[in-house]
């Protein structure tokens, strides 16, 4: 399932990143096989979730891009 | 002199910590990309040289954006004795992959976890003394605000070993397989190899060294997030809460620019006060001219622009140290992606329109170069609160009830300059994608007022003397300009005389006074009124009584050169190159605005 498809808020375990997005997302502690906790903040074009205690706001096309 | 270069994750206070050891007021803030660039600063302690290297925030040795890179640069280039991470205690876990990075470097370290304060108010304790027997680097819980803890840090930095190894922190049985290479190479090459011939194991190891770490840690600071989440909720995921945002933002803005308009006058009133009282009591001469035109004007111009420009750093402060800065970001980020900037675009425009040099200052503060240097090129088009006087008294004469709503178009004639400027620039070189990059959302904070304090004497001291000189050379040409004779007039009339044929095309090259108006703009745009005004009273047959040329004046002024203090501003920040590049593109698209409108009046 793509994180994009969560509607509910909760932790949730990332299964897989696109190759693409792996380098950028690994800088804000994103990382395959990690937990973030998906709040139920969508705006503009962002999803914010929570990450190694960090705030991170996700555009959904990143979000497309990691399955859960 | 020991080398010691404040690494660290963005956002974590290297730059604050920086300005507390060496008592300089650096440019710090609460949001990530503060600093752009690798900034040294020298100090002693106990007869001891030392260079702070202040570099930008890094998240990774390896996978690093652009703006990243200025850590691998100092590696390459600069010897380094002593590498201090700066770590933001409320999120160590973020911060342990680049710490373990940085230990294979073999460089002496020591990790000093920022925010203790913010980490004890959420109750989050990390036993430092066992975190630092783990990386077996020492390891300080400091805060920025603390007085006590610059000697601790200093103390640490003066003792920090000078040889050391550091092994990496791998389980028993991987320790005995990096054995073997560590007996045949040196640390680093071992490692190197090593991490290059098993990837997998070192990946697994190093989440087993931070999931050790943080053992350590005890409290999370899941109750602060939750607080900032729910008020997110309200701020960013509904309607309300967006107006909300937006609303602050503009109407903060609006309140510290009259409060910094309200002291601007106080402070230009209380100069010619005191300029009238001086020289009132001295005999007339050329030395009593030169210290009233030149001396005294300058000074006057500079603490008439020095309330205006440290209100609006105030109001960045404040509204980057709440953290509504970055809420404001996310929001304007995708509606200003489709005019091909980015929210910190928005943010300098925005303060633009009050004073283009704080808004200078804010965009070189941008990640990104070619957006930074776009954004820095169109400020100059925004028009400045010392424009307003200008098409007010124009806009006065000629549309009495209408000019307000004059003054309001040619507002918005440079907002549309800078969005079809941008749209060109974008057809000509295209500089980023369409893609919304990823944000971090900084916790609320609670907004300390000597934080702000340092934030604009910061922002002011880099000033004061430059601008005075500036100021002073600019006052001191005009000076001359109006006391040398050429043929039987002042330098001043005639230079204007003859740069007013360069006008015609325009149609207010006609009359030589509103050319000359033109150049003491270049000191404060406010000077254009004020200078026309006293021009127009000794040749009242000069000014031409037509709505269509003096509005097209009006269109020239609104988006012509930028003043003196905006261009030091811009060269300042880029170089004289751009500064040049700045002043030609904007005389060009005034010039040829202006021309266009002409024509485009005279035909009808």
């Amino acid at each position: 399932m793509r994180l994009s498809q969560v509607r509910k808020k909760g932790k949730v375990k990332i299964e897989s990143i696109d190759q693409s997005l792996k380098e950028r997302l690994s800088v804000f502690g994103i990382k395959e096989g990690c937990f973030v906790f998906v709040s139920s903040i969508r705006s503009c074009g962002y999803h914010v979730v929570i990450c190694d205690d960090r705030l991170v706001a996700l555009p959904y096309h990143v979000l497309k891009g990691m399955t859960i | 002199m020991k080398n010691v270069a404040f690494v660290g994750l963005p956002n974590t206070g290297k730059s604050s910590l920086i300005s507390k050891l060496t008592n300089k007021e650096l440019y710090v803030a609460n949001f990530s990309g503060a600093t752009v660039e690798v900034r040294k600063y020298m100090m002693r302690y106990h007869h001891k040289e030392y260079c702070l290297m202040d570099i930008p925030g890094t998240m990774d040795l390896i996978y690093q954006r652009e703006e990243e890179k200025a850590i691998g640069t100092v590696l390459e280039n600069e010897r380094i004795d002593l590498i201090v991470q700066v770590i933001n205690s409320t999120q160590l876990k973020a911060s342990l992959p680049l710490t373990l990075q940085l230990r294979n470097l073999q460089i002496p370290m020591i990790c000093l976890l920022n925010f203790s304060d913010e980490a004890a108010r959420n109750d989050l304790h990390i036993d430092t003394v066992k975190l630092s027997y783990r990386l077996c680097v020492p390891v300080l819980m400091v805060s920025a605000f603390n007085k006590e803890d610059t000697q601790r840090i200093m103390d640490c930095i003066e003792h920090s070993e000078e040889n050391v190894v550091y092994r990496p922190l791998y389980n028993p049985e991987t320790d005995v397989l990096f054995q073997r290479y560590a007996q045949i190479h040196e640390m680093k090459k071992a490692i190197m190899l090593f991490e290059s011939h098993y990837p997998q194991r070192v990946l697994l190891e190093r989440e087993r060294a931070i999931e050790s770490c943080m053992r350590y840690v005890t409290g999370s600071m899941t109750s602060s997030n939750m607080k900032t989440l729910k008020i997110d909720q309200f701020l960013l995921g509904t309607l309300l809460g967006k107006l909300v945002i937006a609303g602050s933002i503009v109407f903060s803005f609006i309140v510290f620019l009259y409060l910094g308009l309200l002291l601007s006058e106080v402070a230009g009133s209380g100069m010619d006060y005191l300029s009238d009282v001086l020289m009132g009591r001295m005999n007339p001469s050329v030395f009593r001219d030169f210290l009233s035109d030149v001396v005294f004007s300058a000074m006057g111009s500079l603490f008439s622009f020095l309330p205006l420009y440290m209100s609006v750093s105030a109001y960045l402060a404040v509204i980057e140290e709440s953290g509504m800065m970055a809420r404001f970001l996310l929001l304007s980020e995708r509606m200003m992606r489709s005019f091909h900037f980015n929210g910190k675009s928005l943010i300098s425009f925005m303060i633009a329109h009050g004073c283009n040099v704080p808004a200078v200052d804010y965009a070189s503060t941008m990640e990104e170069k070619q957006m930074r240097l776009k954004t820095i090129l169109l400020i100059p088009f925004c028009s400045c609160s010392a424009r307003l006087p200008v098409y007010l008294m124009f806009a006065s004469v000629f549309l009495k009830g209408k000019a307000v709503l004059c003054a309001a178009l040619l507002v918005l004639l440079g907002i549309f300059c800078v969005l079809l400027l941008s749209e060109l620039l974008e057809c000509i070189h295209p500089i980023q994608s369409s893609e919304l990059p990823v944000f971090e959302l900084p916790v609320y904070r609670k907004v300390h007022w000597h934080m702000i304090i340092r934030k604009i004497m910061y922002q002011t001291k880099g000033y004061l003397v430059k601008l005075f000189r500036i100021l002073f050379c600019v006052f001191a040409v005009v000076f001359l300009m109006m006391n040398v004779p050429v043929d039987s007039i002042s330098l001043f009339e005639w230079i204007s005389r003859h740069i007013s044929s360069l006008y015609l095309p325009l149609g207010f090259g006609e009359s030589w006074i509103y050319t000359a108006s033109l150049l003491p703009g270049i000191i404060a745009k406010e000077a254009v009124a004020g200078t026309f005004v006293m021009l127009n009273t000794v040749y009242p047959a000069l000014w031409i009584d037509d709505l269509k040329i003096n509005l097209i004046y009006l269109v020239y002024v609104s988006l012509s050169l930028p003043c003196i203090l905006s261009c030091a501003a811009i060269k300042n920040k880029l170089g004289s190159k751009i500064m040049l590049q700045s002043m030609i593109l904007s005389w060009c698209i005034s010039y040829f605005v202006s021309w266009l409108l002409y024509q485009f009046i005279m035909f009808f």
